[in-house]
């Protein structure tokens, strides 16, 4: 489903891919980790084509579609969706209109007709509910006066009503309590499926208790330099990332 | 007398003194005043960004009441149950005629034209040398009233001077919407005067949508003296005209009084547009709000000045002052000047201003999630543009909002 071969992207001219190469199969988790600093998040922004990144070398495919010749709502539309470290707050734009104008901008650009309004809201009250969003957040403008983990939430639940093939999480689990961590969870268990694949960056092993990936990767200085099942993970966490470095 | 200081530019008038008017003694004193100071020029510190030289070129003959061409009935009005008014040019073309100045013309208290308080009222003077009508609202009750003025070109230049006087009763809330909108072919200037007075506990909701030609210069002058506990609350929505000027006097003049002047200021191509406001704290424990927005792409030149004067006795006043800007143009340029003047020791008064340009976080943001850029910068836009009319209820808030996206997706398309 994602290919990615010899990527390399640096910003402000300073090189921080230096050749991912990464191949995540339709259905699967993989989940990256490493150390600060490692291009983590570059990897999740250039993906969703975030403009002050350079993509100064490799490729990267959904579903054997360029995503690099993309503009980021054209990737969008391609199925792929970025859930922000930090979500961004949008002042004036009220989150059941901007989540409706989002689902019908990518409908429209699949060729579908709009969604009408009930079924919209019938649908958004449904997955509302699951991720424990109220109706005061989604009367709200977007993420503006939420908490970190109402964000996430958030995150999800654009996720949830997007219904990417491909989802990256940036993150996700950071700033949020163990009881939020759940529920976020459990939101992205619910997506998970033979059709979607999912990225899961994160820092701590924790989130993996609860997402459990197909696949780990260790990314480190713009490179994945290992590779390996949910033990990994474990391993990890016990050993920290210096000794998985140091063998490597 | 002693000398006029050279900022003041006396032959400046020249050409509007050769226009014919009916010889009333209280314009000949307003042609007076004119010969004298001559128009306002940017040599005046509050005229430095606004330059009237066109204008001043022009001097367009004082405009007769036109044929209209649209039917009042079919005009954008925003409330159902409101007093309705149209005057075109300045003339009353529709409503109750006791509602205008016409009959009252020489009862009206011309002389408190507040020219030397304020010190460059030579626009009030001007609009006095050459009106013919306007609305004349003495609201005993709570009332909404809807005036249309309407620009109807023909075929020669035309200036149109319309008086507007509201005088609100103690204790009653009225709203008072005006729309100045274009029709018709050669320009039709205007140089409105409006005199508003509001007595203890009165509170006057006044929105105003300037939307008049492009080719058009278009200048206003609003006085306003509020008394004990009484609250003028003014919504502004500027789009049109070439050249405009939006100029505000209000004075606090007891305890207890509240101005609020917000709106936002939409300006493209090559267009010109100012807003100043002086808010005059006289008396203590009054408050005052000024929140402008302003939006300006191509060539668009924008200015904003606003001015708290707190006087020693208005101990406790509690004075605001914010200006944000989009600038969507490397070539357009907006001017700010905020200014306090504060004589009294117990007062809080802030100002604060913003330019830049749309941030590119939340467009990326808004396009991850599958809107295209041209969609998203809309939808900041817009957003920016509400900021300025959370305050405003309703059918109201809703037409300024439809207004302001109309020009969004004219203007900016």
């Amino acid at each position: 489903m994602l290919e990615i071969s010899n990527l390399h992207a640096a910003i402000d001219g300073k090189d921080i891919l230096k050749g991912i190469n990464l191949s995540v199969p339709r259905g699967q988790v993989h989940a990256i980790m490493g150390p600060n600093g490692s291009g983590k998040s570059t990897l999740s922004y250039v993906m969703a084509g975030r403009e002050e990144y350079e993509v100064t070398n490799g490729c990267a495919e959904l579903d054997g579609k360029d995503l690099l010749e993309l503009a980021p709502e054209e990737r969008a539309a391609a199925g792929l969706f970025l859930a922000f470290q930090y979500p961004i707050e949008i002042p004036g734009v009220q989150t059941t209109t901007f989540l409706k104008t989002a689902v019908n901008a990518i409908r429209k650009q699949n060729g579908q007709g709009e969604m009408d309004a009930l079924s919209f809201l019938k649908m958004l009250k449904a997955k509302a509910a699951q991720l424990g969003v109220s109706d005061d957040m989604l009367k709200r403008p977007v993420n503006v006066g939420f908490s970190g983990g109402e964000k996430k939430r958030m995150e999800v639940l654009q996720m949830a009503m997007l219904e990417p093939k491909f989802a990256v999480l940036d993150e996700t689990d950071s700033g949020l309590d163990i009881d939020a961590l759940k529920i976020v969870a459990d939101g992205v268990n619910t997506l998970r499926g033979p059709d979607r694949s999912f990225l899961v960056i994160t820092h701590y092993q924790r989130l993996l208790d609860y997402i459990v990936p197909d696949v780990v990767h260790v990314l480190a200085h713009g490179r994945i330099v290992k590779s390996g099942g949910p033990e990994l993970a474990k391993e990890l966490e016990a050993s920290g990332y210096a000794g998985v470095l140091d063998a490597a | 007398m002693t000398a006029l200081p050279n900022r003041y530019r006396p032959e400046s008038a020249h050409g509007f003194l050769q226009n014919p008017t009916d010889g009333a003694q209280w314009r000949n004193e307003a042609l007076a005043q004119l010969k004298d100071r001559g128009l306002p020029t940017p040599k005046l510190e509050r005229w430095r960004y606004t330059n009237l030289a066109e204008f001043e070129k022009a001097a367009p003959a004082p405009a007769e009441k036109p044929e209209l061409s649209v039917n009042p009935i079919t005009l954008p009005w925003m409330v159902q149950n409101s007093r309705k008014l149209v005057f075109a040019n300045g003339h009353l073309v529709f409503g109750d005629a006791r509602l205008t100045l016409g009959g009252h013309l020489l009862e009206v208290p011309y002389e408190t034209a507040p020219m030397d308080k304020f010190q460059d009222g030579m626009l009030w003077a001007l609009n006095t040398a050459f009106l013919a009508d306007g609305p004349y609202l003495l609201l005993n009750e709570d009332a909404t009233v809807e005036i249309i003025h309407i620009g109807q070109g023909g075929e020669q230049p035309q200036l149109a001077s319309p008086r507007t006087v509201i005088e609100i009763a103690p204790n009653v809330h009225a709203t008072v919407i005006e729309q100045w909108i274009a029709e018709g072919a050669a320009p039709v200037h205007t140089n409105a005067a409006t005199e508003i007075e509001i007595a203890q506990g009165g509170n006057l909701k006044h929105i105003r949508v300037q939307e008049e030609g492009r080719d058009r210069t278009y200048l206003s002058t609003t006085h306003v003296r509020a008394a004990r506990d009484a609250t003028y609350d003014c919504t502004f929505l500027n789009a049109g005209s070439a050249l405009s000027r939006h100029e505000y006097w209000v004075e606090l003049l007891e305890q207890g009084g509240h101005a609020a002047i917000r709106g936002s200021q939409l300006v493209s191509g090559r267009q010109h547009m100012d807003t100043t406001i002086l808010i005059d704290h006289a008396a203590a424990n009054c408050t005052s709000n000024q929140t402008v927005r302003n939006v300006l792409a191509g060539n668009a030149v924008g200015v904003f000045q606003g001015k708290i004067h707190v006087h020693q006795v208005a101990q406790k006043t509690d004075g605001y002052q914010l200006c944000n800007t989009l600038m969507l143009s490397d070539r357009a340029a907006m001017n700010v000047k905020p200014e306090l003047e504060i004589y009294a020791d117990d007062v809080k008064c802030s100002h604060g201003t913003t330019t830049g340009t749309l941030d590119e976080t939340p467009l990326f943001y808004l396009r991850s999630r599958g809107i295209p850029e041209v969609e998203a910068r809309r939808m900041m836009l817009s957003a920016f543009i509400a900021g300025a009319y959370d305050h405003v209820d309703g059918k109201i808030q809703e037409t300024l909002l439809a207004r302001a996206g109309a020009w969004l997706d004219h203007d900016l398309a």
